[in-house]
This record gives C-alpha cells, structure tokens and sequence, in this order.
C-alpha cells in the first residue's frame, strides 16, 4: 500500500491524471522500467493464454448436440453414429481429451475439423486474414477520423461554448452508435450496392468490395471513440500542463498536437485495442451481410456443426490475438507515456 | 426505407470511405460488377462442402460439387426418364441389373475408365465400412454383389432383394464413379487434393476453405450426357464457388452481376420478378411435414390427436410464413413430380379448426424445430402459433440441425413432434416412406418418429418387387394413403429450391432435380 | 474518523441532451407500460392477411403471419426493455461486487484476481456471449444471462479500476486501519466515491447492451417464439427487407431511440457531474465604468487598476482591485484560500479560465494591454510564470527536455541545440544536478523541487520583466521551500526582475517582498512594505489573524506537508467564498 497506483489507461473512463501519485524517482533501480514490465507481464499473459485454454476447451462440450450425430448426417443409423463418434475421440474422458488436446497445442497443432476433412490450421489460416484485413482497416479508419473529430469538438466546445454542436455532436455520434451494425449495413447495401450500383454487393472478390464492409463495422467504433476523445479533450484541456503551455503563448497546432494530443491517446488507443480485438472476434453480422469470409461465419457454423476443434481454435486464436494486442498498446502506451510503465493496476 | 435516415448515414459515410480509399489506395471502381470473363461461371454454395468423397457426400453442398468431379452411370433426364451417363446401355429387373460401360470415358490423370474401375467405385459406395448413409437407398436392404467384365464392357449388379429403382438410385451424385487415385489415398480424395481421383467433367484446382473453391474443366472429356433435347450453350471453363453465403445477400450480388447462378431464399423471389435478365426456376427440394413422436409415453400415440394437429394446418398460411407462399404443394409425403405420388390432395385430412379446437383446448406439448425450415424456423414458429390458436400450448424449442438430429434421432422423450424436413434425393416414394415407416431410431433405423409400420413396409417391398409401373404404383397409393389416413405425417409442403441464373448462364433440373452438371454458359 | 469526504451538493443541471434523452427515454417506457395492454390481440393475433403492405388498418402493413407490424413493433418494447434493464443490472451488480472486493482482498489474493479478470478481458467477449447463448439454449433468459455474463469482466475491471484509485485515499486507508469491516468500506467509502462515473458506465452498459441483445435475438440465439423483442422483429423483417423495408423501419427507428436516449442521458450525467460543465462561456474584457477607487502608479511596470472578476453566476470574485509594481520590484499578495490572489495573478497573465469576466480600468504589463490582444511571443517572453503545484504543471507526456526548450525554440526561434545548451546552462545554474540528463527526463522522474527550479529556470530564459509565481512553494517541502525563495531572492538581485509572488502564507513573503498586498474576500485590505511586515507593523485586524496563525519556519512543516495543492480550482474557490 506504500505507492499509489498508477491510474493507468485502463481507468480511461475515470481519468483524473491529478491524482497521480509519486512514483519512480531519479531512475535509481537495479532493472530498467522495461524490463520490470517485461516480466510483470510477460506473467499475466501466460495466465491469460492458460485460462483461455483451460475455459475454452471445458466450456465447448457443455454446447448440446452430438456432435457425432451432427457429423453423421440426416439419414446416418445409430451405428454409424456411434462408429464417428469413436474415430473423433468423443468416447475419451474428458481430462484424456484435455490432455491430448494440450500436447497438440504445444506443437502449435489444434486439431482436426470434425465437419470439414481439414485441420483446424488451415481453417484460421485462410480466413483470419480476411478478418484481419476488414478489422485494421476498420481500426485504422475509426482512428483516423474519430481523433480528430473528437479533439476538434473537444476544442471548440471548451469552457462550454458552443453548445449546439455539443448537443448536435452528442446526438449524430449517439445515433449513429445507436443504430444496430446489421440494419445500418443493410441500409450501405440497399444504397450504394443495389441502387447506386457504385459499389459491390458482397464478396471479397475485389479492394472495393472492402469499403462497404469497413463502413459498415467502423460506424458504431467511430462515434464510440470520438465521444470518448471529446470527453477526454476537455478532461486534457483543464490539466495544469496545458494552462503551462498557454502561459508559453504555444501557437494552436502545438498546443493541441504535442501537448493534448499524447495525453488523449492512452484512454483512445486503449479503446481502439479493445475495439480492434472486438473486431476480429465480432465481425459475425457484418461478416454475415457482407458474405465475407473471416472467422466470425466460420465459428457459427462450427457451433451449429458441433465442431469443438473448430470452435476452440477460432477462440483460442482470437483469445491470443486479443491478449497480444492489449499487450502491444500498452507498449505503445508506455512509448507515449511512460508513465503507464509503472505499477500497472495491481499495486506491485 | 426511410429517406431521412438514408440520407444521413449516406453523408456520414462519405467521409468514411473517402479515407478508406485514401489509406488503401482502393479507387472505388464503378459499378459492382467485375468484368466477369464470359469462360467463368459464379455461383453460391450453402457452406464449405464436408468432403469430396462423392461415396460420402451427405449434405447438399457435397453432392453438388461431386457432380463437377465425378460422373454416375446414369443419369437424370427431363420426365423422369433416364440418360446414359458413364454407361451407354443398361438393363435392369427388381433383383439385378447390366450396365454396358462406354469405352472414351476417361479419368482426370488420363485412365480409362474400364467396368472394373466402376465396379470398385461402386462396391466401394456399397461396402458397409464407407458408412455412407445412400447406400440403402441404391441397393434396397442387403449388400449387393457387383463384378465387372471388362472383355464384355460389362459391370453387372445383383442385388440382395428385390429394389426395383436401382437405375434411379444409381442417378445419385454419390455414386459417382471415383477412379482408382482416389480409393487409394481416401484422405486426400475427401479433401480433394487428388485430381486422378476425378471422374467428371472438373477438377477441382483450388480448395480455400470458407472463401472459394474452382473448378477447371478437362480438356480431354467427352463422356458428356445425350439429353432428349440437347443444352444449349457450353460448359464454363472455370467454375467459382463461393460458400457459406447468406441467401439475401447472394440476390443482392446477383442483382448487382457478382454472381452468376445461385439458389435463393423464397422471400428475394420477388425482387427478380419480371426482370428479363434473369431465369427463375422453382423446384421442389424436400418435403416438409409434420411428424409425430409415437413411441409410448408421447401423446401423439392416440390419433385423435394427431387427426386434430392435422385439422389445425393451413398449407397456405405455413408456406406463407416458411416460403413467402413459394413452396410447393404436396399432395402426399412425396413431391409432385415423384412417379406415383398421389395425383391430388383429396386424402390429406381436412381443415377443420372447430373440430380441433375440441380435442386441443388446454393441452400441451413439447416440440424441437430446427431453424432452417423457413426463416429462423418460422415454419416450426407457425405450427406453434396455429396450435396456439385451437387453445394448446406447445412449448417449442427451436434449435440449430446439428442439434436437432441429436435431440431427435437420440433422445426421443424431449419431443412430441416436430417439423421434418426429407430431402428425398432419389426420387423415389421409397425412400421418403422408410424414413417414417422403416426401423426406429433407437434399433439403428432412421425412422425418428419411431413407429413402425409393417403395412407400408409390406407396400414397399410389393412395390420393389413389382416388375411393372402400375403395380408399383398401386402398392405405393397404398402406402400413401394409409400414413395419410393415420395422419402419421402432416404434409406442409415442399421446400422450393429456387434457382436464379443471370442472363447467360443456365442450368437444368431434370425431373424436378438440379444438377449442376447441366450448368452451362449460353451467351 | 475516516469520513468520506464528499463535495458538497451541487445543484444538478439539466443539459439539453439530458432533457431529450431522459424524455425519449420516458416514451419509450411509456410504450413499454402501455402498448401491451391494448395492442397485444392486434400484434399476436395470426390472420389471413400475411405480408400485407401499409394500409388503413394495418400502417405499416403485415408480417408473415398476418400480424400488425406496428403493434409488434410497440409491443416489443416492454421485453426489450424488460431485457435490456436485467442485463444491465447483473452486469452492472455483478461488476462492481467483484471489481470492489477484489480490492478489499488481501494483496497476494487481489494480485491473482486482477490477473484474471484481465484475463476475462482478454476472452472475445461476443465469441463468449455467442458461447454461452448456445450452451444455455436460445431463450430470453438465457440471452440475457449470457450477455451479462459476457460483461461482468469489463465491467469489474473499470470498477476494480476506479476503486483502485479510491482505496489509496486516506479516508479509506484510515478505516482499514481501523478495521472497519470491508463490505462496509464498499458501502460506505468506495460506492459513493464512484456513483458518477459507475452511473455513467451503467448508462453505457446499457446502450451497448441494448444492440448485443439484440444481436442476439438477430443471429436467433436470443428471444424465441411466441416472446419478441426488437432484435427478433428486426431478424425477422430484414430477411424481407428488399421485398416489405416497411417492416424493418418501425424496429429500427424504436431500438435506435431507445438507444440513443440511454446515451444521451449518460453523456448528460457525465456533463452535469463534471464540475466544469454548466458554467457558461462569457469571456467579455471590458474597461470598467467604476471609478477608481485606489489609482495604481502610471509609470509603473504593472497597473492593474479597478480590477473586477465575475463568475458567470454572476458572483464578484475580485471586486475592483487594483496594484502596481514597478520595475524591479517584488509584490506579495497574500489571502486565504479564495481571497482572489490567484485570480488576480491569473488575469495580469492572462491565464483566466474563458468563462470568468474581466472588467478593468487598466489592465497591462509594460505596454501590453492585457484587456485586448497581445503578440503571443511578447506575452510568452516579457511575462514568466511559475505554479503552484510542480508536479502538474509539466506534460506527463513529454520530455523535460522538450517542454524547458519550448519558449527558446517557439517564440525566440533558436535552433534545438542552442535551447538546448542554453537550458542545461540555466539548469546548471540553479544548481540542478547532472542537467544534460535530467533534459532527457520525463517529469515523473523528477522531484517536486527539481521541477520547480526547472520550471523558475525556463522562466528565465527569455528574460522577463515580470515574474508571476502563484504560490510556487506551497506544494514542496520545508527544506526544498527555502531553497526556491533564495533562488527567487537572487534572480531578483542579480537582475532586476519584477516579481508578483503570491501566497497564503504571510511568513513566506515577508521576507521575499517589497511590497505585502493583504487580500480577503476578493478585495485589498492593506498594503505594507516587507519591513513593516517583518516587524509586525499591520493595522488590519485581519493581517494580524494572519501573522498570529503563521508559525515558525521550523514548525510549519506539517502545516505546508497537509495543504491541498489545488492551485486554481476555481468550484473549490467560489464554494469557500460563499459559504
């Protein structure tokens, strides 16, 4: 209880960067503050990938369906039922599957399809990069507009002038964030596909069939974001740096881009990692509407054919990724920032 | 829709996309359509084929793309008749048949396809060990002898009892004949990395699971079909197949000429009326109705209330709301189309809701649907809705195939009845009528209703060994009417299969079936 | 003991937002309240009218099932709501029960639990929702307990967060100590401390969880026949929505409001929680119509002469004050909290918060008139300013380095290397140690005294004529204090510079300043010279409160150690000042 803790990126929410407390003086420690935060959470990410193991693999079986008798088809006898249900192992205990399962994951193998005569591997492989083109390119657009679309009414609203485009900033970003993603990519569909004949349909046939299905997932994560941006602008606004920097007469673009800027981006772009994971993981409608073939289609299908291998790889991978992905902000935070770099949440 | 809120989202993505092509260096081309070359045909499948075994083909995506790859026998002709396919001449009675094999026909790795080669194709598709679940269907019960005689270019057929729709049977895509490459290295044949193992006018050149999979045509093959009246056009040289694509969204590419041929939902049906670019054919892909759990301790053992579901359906009102009032009507447990359906609905059981109302008010019932009968299971949705009506209450669960097979085929005391769906391949009364009358589940049969019917069992087998057409025919009115009188089943009606092809492109469904080995490029 | 400190009562301010989400949000309940009793026969009735379109009877025209779309449309509201408010509230419950205990727990216990939860984090959570509808079975209750489920970790991080940040408070550190039971901690010390914020977050949680629901409902794993929501009318009427779009409009336009609303109503709590919000922006600099009362010295280098400050409630802050200070000189303005010292200093840099109205006869620095538009870069080199609170005043951000050289390289236009050498040169000067290094420094590396040297050091550099220091040593302790007056001291002797030096504490300046300006209420009560001061020669009453309450240097570190250092809260000062 001696330091306090660092309200680190995760508080976004409630970011008070007053309430920072004393921290790493002088530097005078025996390990750099990376290589303090390299062990400190090269831990938690090995705790994280073996609790996503252990939940993933224990929490697919609990899905009801057989899946023998899903495998098996409409017209299979008992027989042959019980004959697939042998060779996919089902009749193992549990804790032998789990076991299995494990030593296969540490040769990096994860399985065999029960549906489909392919291996899990190939599976992700083909469609995770189409998931992942959509997912950065949506990530990428969400934060190339919502920025500086948010600090700009952040700035112009300070101190509470301009109302209107308070309100009105409030009530698009709001309503665009309110309209669920499958009704507003069908209205981009109806629009710019089946009228306006200006953009393809679905498919990922061609680069421009990307710019309807980005849209359609960015929309929602750009209104999110720039909300929280324009929030956290006037938050940024009010620090005493800032009035600093004002008292050294700093002309606007300095003012905004070098002292404001950095000091958005930890609560921004901590979002933006969340968002980017969700996006991988929860492109399932837009996936959907857009017949793009990214993982999202591929593990409902693979709960509706019961197919555990197929089911655990996809959420493994994605798990992974995810977990990567905090990781890789919280770097670029502490790039940024160094401050995140010290006592990070939990109080050691 | 709504002027005001597509307007606004319009503008608001603007700006979006603007960027988007900023940071990708996408130019937004005009007009969706991609130049498709006049050699490639598009079209859509329901999900990623499970294999490309055709021996174990079992849902509608597998055997469609076996028909690229491998050749049958004999072949589907228009009004039900048949058409050499592999075999040039055949003859057939119930209990055996001779197949006279053509001589140009050859493998993809340039084999020729002698009557051994189709032999072994075929005992292979027999052998019990293949746990295929057509074989049945083919052979009739018993394991049939099959021997070639290649000095005569003979393979002759014997089969363990009387099957009089062998010929038929070998019509099926699963029975396509899979060179020697291929029974040889069974793994790469089921994922399709065996191209020796193809038969057909295809091979499969690209596989990428979930995206697409294309199939090239062989230059050398000449054993295409002598249909009755020839196909116009000619076989594309590439043939894209895009899985796992939602139905709304292929129309929506087929309005825009990203897509060439494809099925679509019921309700999208409309969007291409009276729009000459395009073709629609409607045909019936399987039956749909309701079937009773009959075995002891469910309530629909007593037929007064079967009788009384049966009197609450409406045809009209279920096609409605499963197919947007495109399915097909049946008359009987079989389509239409099917030789010897009954000719007209007069012995399905009346409407008569007042009479039902009686027997259903305050009862209730447990029924599984599975939520691809109609939208979302909006067919299992209306039974529930209709029931609900004539003052019963059915607690319905609706739920995924793969989880509807288990609830159904193994665990018979979650349901009262439920909404079937058969997909009757073959064609044939048969092999709709064993499904509800023929061995239980729990005995290792696939009959999920779970009562058996030693009278239209009896039918079956006077049908099967009836050398004539009128015979046959008379033993399988029999049948029909007798599950009809029983109210065994409740015809709904049949699932359309709704076939749509741009301008330029065709494909064929003889006798009510499609095959997308007529697929052809006519412009 | 350990008493929550709490801001005292705010009036609470209703943000256009606000009103309009809070009365769409009205509607929507109101719909939800009213519309199942009246149009439950028309919206489940099955008739022979399927896929009708709009028409007398039916508006928006029949489903497949001959049903009125409108009526479903209104009907469904109540489940909707009815969902989406369980969902929010398990996740909302369920998140901040293990977002505070873990924080209760001890430290070896919280340490793994965090760990996990940030592993939960971690777990894609609609890939879990999806997971765990389908292991549950479709059905409402089971959509709801997955998405609530899928929630809780995200929702117990920020809570665990929140509390993170609370429970090193004093108050909650006392009453640990003291052994209060820990679910009375949440109760009492933790909860009311994060009601804002968890409020916010609830109306968030409950916008999200609105469309995740629905979602749900849409992939068909949520609401099953014969219940309905908007996501399974909605599933529904997209699959007709090129043939019947009337259908999909009405469920769209209601989810969208009901969606809406809730997020218009957080943003509106946030705004009307946020101390800065409600104030109204009315930046007027006028010349005042006031006659003089104490006419400030033309010739001097400052002159602020009948100086007024009004907050936008209306309230005078500074009430016609005026002073000079001549080249050279050093002026202390000393007060208590909410005297107006800081204002004061504020408004003659022309560092006022926006909303604040200026008004002034005179208002300049040499010839710059403060009252109008100034050239930036005479403005950032002619005035040089030190804070309060050193800790605050440097970007967290960036490098000292960067931030020291800034007026050099902006304003003065000198190369980087050239500010740079300067800087280390300035930082060497006073005494700073290992200067080249501690540029490369993040100011979080540094201690408050080095920082507030850095910051005297750069004030420096462009040679000012005024120094305004705003309490420059209240933040620092005794030892380091001394140091920085004498630092003060000597940039005054060696060259000249005139200096406003502001402090609560009349013992800090007394020896630092020429001239004492004792400030209470937002008004001058005495003038006297650092002599006169010294020798306790005051006339107020009230600067002899001052000096009576002022102990030793040796004694006061205490005092200094438990100061607030909010250097310029103006809530803070408008509240002490009307009591």
């Amino acid at each position: 209880m001696s330091e306090p803790v660092a309200l680190s990126r995760a508080t976004a929410l409630d970011n008070n960067p007053r309430s920072r407390g004393p921290r790493l003086r002088g530097g005078a420690r025996n390990l750099s503050p990376w290589t303090e935060y390299a062990i400190r959470r090269g831990g938690g990410v090995l705790l994280s990938l073996a609790i996503l193991v252990v939940v993933t693999f224990f929490m697919v079986p609990l899905i009801p369906g057989d899946p023998a008798v899903a495998v098996a088809g409409a017209d299979a006898t008992s027989e042959q039922i019980d004959a697939i249900r042998h060779s996919l192992g089902l009749n193992d205990p549990l804790w032998l599957r789990f076991l299995n399962y494990v030593g296969d994951l540490a040769t990096g193998n994860l399985g065999n399809s029960f549906a489909y005569s392919t291996s899990v591997t190939t599976i992700i492989a083909t469609k995770l990069p189409y998931t992942a083109e959509l997912a950065l390119l949506g990530i990428t657009a969400v934060l190339l507009i919502s920025i500086p679309a948010g600090m700009s009414v952040g700035i112009l609203t300070r101190g509470n002038r301009r109302k209107w485009l308070d309100v009105a900033f409030g009530m698009v970003t709001g309503f665009f964030q309110a309209v669920p993603q499958y009704v507003l990519a069908t209205i981009l569909v109806v629009l710019f596909a089946i009228t306006w004949r200006i953009l393809p349909a679905a498919g990922a046939a061609t680069l421009t069939a990307l710019i309807l299905p980005v849209v359609g997932l960015s929309v929602g994560p750009i209104c999110s974001i720039s909300r929280v941006v324009r929030r956290e602008t006037s938050t940024v606004l009010e620090q005493d740096y800032l009035r600093t920097a004002r008292g050294w007469r700093l002309p606007a673009l300095r003012l905004y881009a070098r002292h404001t800027l950095p000091n958005l981006l930890t609560t921004a772009l901590t979002l933006a990692g969340l968002i980017l994971s969700g996006m991988l993981g929860g492109a399932i409608i837009i996936e959907n509407v857009f017949n793009w073939p990214g993982v999202g289609k591929e593990i409902v299908t693979a709960i509706v054919n019961k197919d555990y291998p197929v089911i655990q790889g996809i959420i493994l991978v994605l798990g992974f990724l995810a977990i990567v992905l905090n990781l890789l902000v919280d770097v670029i935070l502490g790039l940024i920032d160094p401050r995140t770099l010290g006592g990070k949440r939990s109080n050691g | 829709m709504n002027t005001a809120r597509s307007v606004l989202s319009a503008s608001a993505v603007a700006a979006a996309l603007l960027l988007t092509s900023c940071t990708t260096g996408t130019t937004p081309s005009a007009g969706g359509s991609t130049g498709p070359s006049t050699d490639t045909v598009r079209t859509a499948l329901n999900s990623d084929p499970t294999t490309f075994n055709a021996a174990k083909a079992n849902a509608k995506d597998d055997y469609e793309v076996a028909r690229f790859l491998y050749d049958t026998v004999v072949r589907r002709d228009a009004d039900g008749k048949f058409v050499g396919g592999l075999a040039t001449d055949w003859s057939a009675t119930p209990t055996e048949a001779s197949l006279t094999i053509r001589s140009d026909a050859t493998c993809a790795d340039g084999t020729a396809i002698t009557p051994s080669i189709v032999a072994q194709s075929l005992n292979y598709f027999a052998d019990p060990a293949t746990k295929n679940n057509f074989g049945k269907l083919v052979f009739g019960p018993g394991q049939p002898t099959i021997t070639a005689d290649d000095a005569a270019g003979k393979v002759n057929i014997k089969l363990a009892q009387p099957w009089s729709e062998l010929v038929g049977g070998l019509t099926l895509a699963q029975t396509g004949i899979i060179c020697p490459a291929g029974l040889a290295d069974l793994d790469g044949l089921a994922k399709g990395s065996v191209p020796a193992a193809f038969s057909g006018p295809y091979t499969l050149t690209k596989a990428s699971h979930g995206v697409t999979y294309e199939m090239t045509l062989r230059s050398d093959y000449k054993a295409w079909p002598k249909y009755a009246k020839a196909l116009d056009g000619v076989p594309a040289k590439t043939v894209k197949l895009f899985p796992g694509v939602n139905k709304t969204t292929v129309a929506n590419q087929l309005l825009t000429s990203e897509m060439d041929v494809s099925d679509i939902a019921p309700a999208d049906t409309q969007r291409f009326d009276g729009n000459k670019d395009y073709t629609v054919s409607t045909v019936p892909f399987a039956g749909i109705f309701v079937l009773f759990n009959q075995r002891p301790g469910s309530p629909f053992t007593d037929p007064a209330l079967r009788k009384a579901v049966a009197q609450v359906v409406n045809q009209q009102a279920f096609n409605a709301a499963a197919y947007a009032g495109k399915g097909i009507a049946y008359n009987s447990i079989v389509a239409p189309t099917v030789a010897c359906a009954l000719p007209d609905n007069s012995k399905l059981t009346k409407e008569d809701t007042a009479a039902a109302k009686a027997v259903l008010e305050g009862k209730s019932f447990k029924m599984v649907g599975t939520t691809s009968i109609g939208p979302n299971g909006a067919g299992s949705t209306y039974l529930q809705e209709a029931l609900r009506a004539a003052g019963a209450t059915l607690d319905l669960k609706l739920v995924d195939n793969g989880t509807w097979a288990t609830m159904t085929q193994t665990k018979p005391e979650t349901w009262d009845l439920t909404i079937q769906g058969d997909a009757n391949f073959v064609g044939t009364v048969a092999a709709s009528l064993t499904r509800i009358a023929g061995v239980p589940t729990e005995k290792g049969g696939r009959n999920i209703g779970g009562a058996e019917n030693a009278e239209v069992l009896a039918d079956i087998s006077t049908a099967q060994n009836a050398s004539d057409n009128a015979a046959r025919c008379a033993a399988y009115t029999d049948a029909q009417t007798s599950i009809l009188a029983d109210n065994d089943i409740v015809p709904l009606v049949g699932e359309p299969q709704i076939v749509v092809q741009r301008a330029g492109f065709s494909i064929q469904a003889p006798s009510g079936i499609v095959d997308y080995g007529t697929l052809r490029i006519t412009k | 003991m350990a008493k929550t400190p709490r801001t005292p009562g705010r009036r609470f301010r209703w943000t256009p937002g606000l009103l309009i989400g809070v009365v769409m949000m009205s509607v929507m309940v109101a719909i939800a309240v009213v519309a199942p009793l009246f149009l439950t026969s028309s919206a489940e009735t099955l008739t022979a009218n399927p896929s009708q379109g709009p028409s007398a009877e039916h508006w928006l025209g029949t489903d497949d099932f001959g049903r009125d779309v409108l009526a479903r449309s209104l009907v469904a509201t109540r489940l909707t709501l009815l969902m989406t408010v369980s969902t929010t509230i398990m996740a909302v419950v369920g998140g901040i029960a293990i977002g505070t205990a873990v924080w209760l727990a001890p430290a070896k216990v919280r340490n793994g639990a965090l760990r996990l939860i940030e592993a939960a984090v971690a777990y894609p959570s609609l890939i879990f929702a999806l997971l765990i509808a389908a292991i549950l079975g479709q059905g409402t209750w089971s959509a709801v307990l997955a998405i609530a489920i899928a929630s809780i970790p995200a929702f117990s991080r920020l809570t665990a967060n929140m509390a993170a940040s609370i429970s090193q408070r004093n108050y909650v550190s006392t009453a640990r100590l003291l052994g209060v039971p820990g679910p009375r901690i949440i109760t009492r010390h933790l909860l009311p401390n994060m009601a804002e914020p968890l409020l916010i977050l609830t109306a968030t949680v409950f916008a999200t969880t609105l469309i995740e629901l629905s979602s749900l409902s849409f992939i068909g794993l949520g609401v099953q026949n014969p219940e309905y929501d908007f996501g399974r009318l909605l599933n529904e009427a997209l699959v007709n929505i090129y043939s019947q779009p009337l259908q999909a409009v009405m469920p769209s336009i209601m989810i969208t409001v009901t969606g809406l609303s809730a997020m218009l109503i957080g943003d509106g709590l946030a705004a009307a929680s946020d101390p800065r919000g409600g104030r109204r922006h009315r930046t007027r600099r006028q010349a005042s119509e006031l006659p003089a009362s104490l006419r400030s010295s033309a010739d001097a280098l400052v002159e602020v002469d009948n100086l007024t400050i009004t907050a936008p409630t209306g309230k005078e802050l500074v009430k016609g004050l005026s002073l000079s200070i001549r080249a050279g000189e050093v002026v202390g303005l000393v007060g208590e909290s909410g005297s107006g010292k800081s204002l004061t200093a504020m408004s003659i840099a022309g560092l006022l918060p926006e909303e604040l109205t200026v008004s002034a006869r005179t208002l300049r620095v040499g010839d710059l008139d403060l009252l109008g538009r100034n050239d930036p870069r005479r403005m950032a080199t002619e005035i040089g300013l030190v804070y309060q609170d050193p800790g605050t005043t440097f970007n967290p951000a960036l490098r000292m380095g960067s931030q020291l050289t800034e007026v050099s390289r902006v304003h003065l236009k000198e190369s980087r290397t050239t500010a740079v050498a300067k800087m280390v040169k300035a930082l060497a000067d006073i005494r700073i140690t290992r200067p080249e290094s501690r540029m490369k420094q993040y100011p979080h590396q540094l201690s408050g005294g080095m920082l507030q040297r850095a910051m005297i050091a750069t004030s420096l550099v462009s040679d000012p004529k005024l120094i305004i220091a705003d309490e420059p040593t209240t933040a620092l302790d005794v030892t380091v204090q001394a140091d920085v007056l004498r630092q003060f001291r000597s940039i005054n002797r060696e060259r000249g510079t005139a200096m406003l030096f502001i402090s609560h504490d009349i013992g800090v300046v007394q020896a630092l300043c020429d001239t004492v300006i004792v400030m209470n209420g937002g008004k001058v009560l005495e003038r006297l010279t650092g002599a006169d001061l010294a020798k306790g020669n005051v006339k107020h009453p009230y600067t002899k409160a001052l000096l009576a309450a002022t102990p030793s240097m040796s004694e006061r570190k205490t005092e200094l150690v438990a100061l607030r250092s909010d250097a310029f809260n103006l809530d803070e000062e408008i509240e002490e000042v009307s009591p």
